[in-house]
């Protein structure tokens, strides 16, 4: 009646979280672009774990990728290029009790967000990192990323890139205090699902890259892995990646590996004709920065944000209808 | 049922000489358990123990010796006093000795639990509010499970047991004279005190202390403890609603101190540039709070001071948020909507009233209240999300009245609880009363028994009846020919209130205090209006024993059944209503093991215990009973409960008794008054209506099953017969055709030798037709059915019917953009093949196509005359 909700007091608390409680807008992504898979699996991850949506902050930079909290029905903070990773750090510092989520693209990460890529390892802060690899400037039509494979033909580089590609596995696995690195390809969606689940787990900062399909700008950089399974090497471990039956039986290509072995890890990292999935290392005791730098006195959020507010509001200005 | 009869010799039986009654009424059993013995312990320990076991069994039961015979003229003399007393409570001469009153006799069934300090029962009661809220149970269940976990079974462990136990035992000591205390003080105290009686060497002593406090570390916290006291009932009850109130107020205040907070950053836009919070001391003093971290408070007081306040809300907006912010700010501080732990208060709008006026007007403030709350409420919640409308919203407002509330709105403060003592009630309380419960009014009342039945002496006119006014529901007590009566609106008026079926309903006694609570909790959160009638007796002496007992008696002898009425669980009486919770509630009366004497063995009866025995043990009816002794025992006497059966014409020569016993042990027959028995007649009517409602030996039941048997009954025989029937008629014709064909046999076999002996000719065989397949009509004939179809069918089973891999499914959309109707996620968004008649073959080659994983597998196409089929199936193969 009049736009009043006549159930206006008493919220009940939700008692379960669907998919759909976590989605949004549709994407405006390609048709057949990864990144559906991502935010799929992602979505998946909060319905199985019921994140609340209000505790639960998706940070981006600039990219296809990074348009991630967008589609999230949780909070989100689509930042600058390159700068996903210390508005994330910024969040988790100040309200650890959120469950932070960074998505950005390997342009985003690896180019122009270098520093803070390093930094944010070296920090260690209880995060879920997904870089989404596509080998390419997706956003602003296809300029050569520090992923490019050699040879790449892009806008920047007609005559096919001049470089070998960087190993962002290699060099987050080489960073002081690397406490999480893993690797997958976005079309296993079990092994997708698996793997952000451990990095969820994960206290400390999880990074995962993961080999996104762009069909519209890199169509066939992964044909050698999405055409023949045993290319791909399934690093399994009863404390790592484990295998369904069905999955197993695709992807026959499997050696075990301890996540804590960090000499095997660069191994892996660095197979030539093969490509690695799974998790590559692990270390639970590395302290997270959150924890070394957190007062002495708890104050919960809401006490913080009752004392700002307070200040604030004295010199807030709020529109008439 | 044994009478023990006057003459009767000994019973064969030569059990053992340990004479207990342990096996009393159900409420009462866990009574029974008693301090272990010593066994066969060493001597330090006994001596260790001594004080441990202090309690002494109650004397056995047992008949007096046999009396010599009575002679005929003894017999109708004693017939007739003993019927003299019967009919006009006039005591014969013969009895009038101090010997015959029953002053000093307990009915027989509660002879065991005599000696107070022995009997472990369900008070003291442990009330604690735990995770799951409010909850209750008797201590002596949590000393049971500390005995379990710290006791041992050696001796050393049992020893242990027994100072546990003492410590209960004096716990209870200690709260005969507090009624309430803390668990850990009381615990506390009762160790000390125990520890300090026992016989212990120094290093003992320490070493038990030791033990003990380690088991004291284990108790829970917070809680309470109670023993059985006429205050229990309420606070059981102020308990319970102050737990749910708790929860459902943190709760409210939560919403309430967001909405306020919003309210003011709304009006805060008012503040005036010389505000003080602008300047850079006072952002220094606010920054200081270590919450805010590392916020520099110089360079804060800059940026603020530099913001210029502008006030851009129009006049009677912020007179409105205003007034709304005001209505509730009033309301937090009036029902101490804060959150715990910031001085709640509001105790005063929880505490109960006593008259049913006081009751209907706080009743109505509260309405009143609840009106301006919400109207304020829903004003503040569309101004803080900027959707208020003054030319939408003004009328509304305007004519907010009670009618607009919701349910959740009308339940959102705490219920009206209502006290009403059941000797106390005045007509005007009787009449609201009624009015109440037949309302939908959130009001709670606890009815408070003190006293179900009064003889007529013990009526007070100027309190239960009207001087010079007749009140039809008093009546029963000034009726002259009824001295003794239940009271009438104690006993009618839960079950009056069961009739007005719109209220939770609850009987019950204080014997029962976990169902107490139960009910409790649940008539508290029922939406209408609720009853509790509970009993705790008035009269029962003061020790909490003795008022337990009496509590737990009247439940067992159905002066007050248990029973429980809650209208929103169904529209029918099997699901919203419940005797569950009175004794054996399949009987008239609970009927228990009794083990007595007679010249040293033991003889074994069931005894019932009928309303006749719960009121002889009532010390205001005692002149209603005679005890007479074995010698005077005439033949016609018999149990009340049997006599109850008797006949109208029967009876008159019959006289009733119950059993009592003394002190020591001795059994005494008791005469009731016809008084007495009038009302437990009364009495056994009532709990039949409940037990047939509760579906219980129901009258109309039976009548139904029985008619049901019947037809049952003549069906089965009428099948039997039709039977039998007809199986003498196949019998007859399968005789009469082999008899036939026997004879045509041998009629042949003689015809083909060639005899030529003159037989009588065998008629024909009618041998019966070989069962043919009827002639196939044009129109009847079925379809062809080859063996092709079959083989078409298993195939199009096989591998040909489309599907996908859906676990392999990257959402990536492209199979769902291709026909949102054919394609479709599952609730993990993954695709799945939702109608496959909803597009083309072509479409789902397509879409298999398009598919980046490659795991939509079209299979064969369903429908032959689709256009360009060939090539489609074609471009399908490599996806199947
Ligand atoms: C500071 C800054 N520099 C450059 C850009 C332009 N820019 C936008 S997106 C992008 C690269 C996106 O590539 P990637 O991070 O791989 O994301 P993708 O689109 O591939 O998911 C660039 C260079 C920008 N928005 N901001
Ligand atoms: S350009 Fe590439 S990465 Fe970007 S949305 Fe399209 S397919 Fe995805
Ligand atoms: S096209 Fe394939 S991967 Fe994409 S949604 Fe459909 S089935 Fe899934
Ligand atoms: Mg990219």
């Amino acid at each position: 009646m009049f736009g009043i909700d006549t159930e206006s007091i008493v919220n009940f608390e939700q008692d379960y979280y669907a998919m759909e409680d976590y989605q949004s807008n549709i994407p405006r992504w390609c048709p057949g672009c990864g990144d559906n898979a991502i935010l799929t699996s992602v979505q998946k991850l909060c319905r199985d774990e019921q994140l609340p949506p209000e505790k639960t902050v998706f940070v981006s930079g600039i990219g296809c990728s990074s348009r991630f909290p967008h589609y999230m029905k949780t909070y989100g903070f689509h930042g600058l290029h390159g700068r996903a990773l210390p508005i994330a750090e910024g969040v988790k510092m100040h309200r650890p009790d959120l469950h932070v989520f960074v998505n950005m693209g390997d342009g985003d990460c690896c180019s122009i967000g270098t520093a803070h890529w390093i930094h944010a390892i070296r920090y260690n802060m209880n995060i879920v990192a997904m870089m989404h690899d596509n080998g390419i400037y997706g956003l602003t039509k296809k300029q050569a990323s520090p992923t490019s494979p050699r040879g790449l033909k892009s806008n920047t580089t007609p005559q096919g890139a001049f470089l070998d590609a960087l190993n962002p596995t290699l060099t987050t696995l080489s960073v002081t205090n690397v406490s999480f690195v893993a690797q997958v390809v976005e079309w296993i969606p079990e092994v997708l699902h698996n793997v952000i689940k451990a990095a969820y787990h994960h206290h400390g900062f999880a990074f995962i890259r993961i080999m996104q399909r762009c069909p519209h700008f890199t169509p066939t950089i992964f044909n050698e892995l999405l055409q023949k399974p045993d290319n791909i090497m399934m690093l399994t471990h009863p404390n790592g990646l484990q295998l369904s039956e069905g999955v197993g039986k695709l992807y026959k290509n499997q050696q075990e590996h301890d996540p804590s072995d960090m000499v095997k890890a660069r191994e892996y990292a660095t197979l030539s004709d093969k490509f690695a999935v799974g998790i590559l290392y692990q270390n639970e005791n590395v302290p997270c920065y959150e924890d070394i730098r957190r007062p002495k006195r708890i104050f919960t959020p809401e006490m913080r944000q009752e004392a700002l507010e307070k200040e604030f509001d004295k010199f807030s200005v709020q529109p008439a209808s | 049922m044994k009478t023990l009869d006057q003459n009767k010799p000994n019973g064969g039986d030569n059990g053992s000489a340990a004479a207990e009654n342990d096996a009393f009424l159900n409420t009462l059993t866990a009574i029974g358990e008693e301090f272990e013995g010593k066994g066969g312990e060493t001597a330090t320990a006994a001596a260790e123990d001594s004080t441990l076991t202090a309690h002494k069994e109650s004397p056995l039961l047992h008949l007096p010796e046999v009396p010599p015979a009575l002679t005929a003229t003894e017999a109708s003399n004693h017939f007739a006093n003993l019927l003299l007393f019967f009919l006009s409570g006039i005591r014969p001469k013969a009895y009038q000795k101090q010997d015959y009153r029953i002053d000093r006799l307990t009915p027989v069934l509660l002879h065991a639990y005599r000696d107070a300090t022995a009997v472990r029962y369900h008070f003291p009661l442990f009330l604690s509010q735990g995770a799951e809220g409010l909850a209750c149970q008797p201590l002596k269940s949590l000393v049971d499970k500390l005995a379990e976990t710290h006791c041992a079974a050696d001796d050393e462990g049992q020893r242990l047991k027994r100072i546990l136990l003492a410590v209960e035992s004096r716990i209870k000591s200690q709260l005969d004279q507090s009624n309430t205390g803390s668990l850990k003080q009381q615990w506390q105290t009762a160790a000390d005190a125990v520890l300090s009686t026992l016989n212990l060497t120094a290093e003992r002593r320490k070493d038990i202390a030791a033990r003990l406090n380690t088991i004291a570390e284990t108790l829970p916290d917070a809680g309470e403890l109670y023993a059985c006291h006429p205050r229990v009932p309420l606070l059981l009850l102020q308990n319970a609603q102050q737990s749910a109130w708790d929860t459902h107020a943190t709760r409210l205040a939560k919403e309430m101190h967001e909405l306020i907070f919003r309210l003011e950053g709304l009006l805060g836009s008012e503040a005036q540039p010389d505000d003080p919070g602008r300047t850079e001391n006072h952002s220094e003093a606010a920054l200081s709070d270590p919450a805010l971290g590392e916020l520099d408070a110089d360079i804060f007081a800059e940026i603020v001071s530099e913001s210029q306040p502008v006030s851009l809300l129009p006049e009677p907006r912020r007179e409105r948020i205003r007034a709304a912010r005001e209505v509730i700010a009033q309301m937090q501080k009036k029902y101490g909507l804060v959150e715990p732990g910031s001085g709640r208060t509001g105790a005063a709008e929880n505490a109960p009233v006593r008259t049913c006026r006081e009751a209907l007007n706080r009743y109505y403030e509260r309405r009143a209240d609840l009106t301006a709350f919400f109207k304020a409420v829903r004003i503040a919640r569309l101004e803080v999300d900027n959707r208020y409308r003054e030319d939408k919203h003004d009328p509304y407002f305007a004519g907010f009245n009670e009618h607009y509330l919701n349910h959740r709105e009308m339940t959102a403060f705490p219920p009206v609880i209502l006290h009403l003592q059941s000797g106390s009630l005045n007509d005007a309380d009787k009449a609201l009363l009624i009015e109440i419960l037949a309302s939908d009014m959130p009001v709670k009342v606890l009815f408070q028994i003190d006293q179900i039945c009064e003889s007529a002496a013990a009526v007070d006119p100027s309190v239960n009846s009207h001087p010079g006014r007749q009140d039809s529901l008093t009546e029963p007590h000034t009726n002259s020919s009824t001295a003794l009566a239940l009271n009438a609106w104690t006993a009618r008026l839960p079950q009056m209130a069961l009739n007005l079926q719109n209220s939770y309903v609850f009987q019950g006694a204080i014997a029962d205090p976990e169902a107490l609570l139960e009910a409790y909790q649940v008539g508290l959160a029922f939406e209408g209006p609720a009853l509790f009638a509970v009993y705790h007796p008035r009269h029962a002496g003061d020790d909490s024993l003795a008022q337990y007992i009496n509590a737990a008696a009247a439940l067992e002898a159905r002066l007050l059944p248990g029973f429980r009425c809650q209208p929103d669980l169904g529209s029918g009486l099997a699901e919203r209503f419940s005797i569950g919770r009175t004794p054996q509630n399949d009987r008239r009366w609970p009927e228990n093991e009794l083990h007595y004497q007679e010249d040293s063995t033991t003889e074994t009866a069931m005894m019932a215990f009928t309303a006749a025995d719960f009121l002889a043990q009532e010390e205001s009816l005692s002149s209603q009973f005679l005890a007479v002794p074995r010698t005077d025992w005439p033949p016609q006497m018999l149990p009340v409960s049997e006599y109850l059966d008797l006949s109208e014409g029967k009876r008159n020569e019959k006289i009733p008794f119950i059993l009592m016993a003394g002190e020591d042990g001795l059994l005494w027959r008791v005469v009731p008054t016809q008084d007495v028995i009038r009302l437990t007649y009364q009495v056994a009517a009532n709990w039949q209506a409940l037990q047939e409602l509760g579906g219980i030996n129901n009258s109309h039941v039976a009548a139904v099953l029985a008619a049901e048997k019947e037809r049952l009954e003549t069906e089965k025989a009428r099948e039997i017969s039709d039977l039998s029937e007809q199986h003498h008629a196949e019998m007859a014709q399968t005789v009469g055709q082999l008899t036939e064909e026997i004879v045509s046999r041998i009629a042949a076999g003689l015809l083909s030798e060639g005899s030529a002996t003159a037989m009588p000719a065998a008629p024909p065989v009618p041998r019966p037709a070989p069962k043919k397949a009827p002639a196939a009509s044009p129109a009847e004939s079925p379809a062809p059915a080859p063996a092709e179809a079959e083989v078409e069918e298993e195939e199009a089973l096989s591998f040909d019917e489309p599907y996908i891999d859906t676990p392999l499914c990257t959402s990536c959309n492209d199979c769902i953009n291709t026909n949102k109707a054919m394609f479709a996620y599952n609730e993990n968004k993954q695709a799945i093949i939702k109608d496959i008649n909803a597009g083309t073959f072509r479409q789902l080659v397509e879409a298999a196509e398009k598919c980046p994983v490659r795991i939509i597998h079209p299979g064969k196409p369903k429908h032959p005359d689709e256009p360009g089929l060939e090539e489609l199936i074609k471009r399908a193969e490599k996806f199947n």
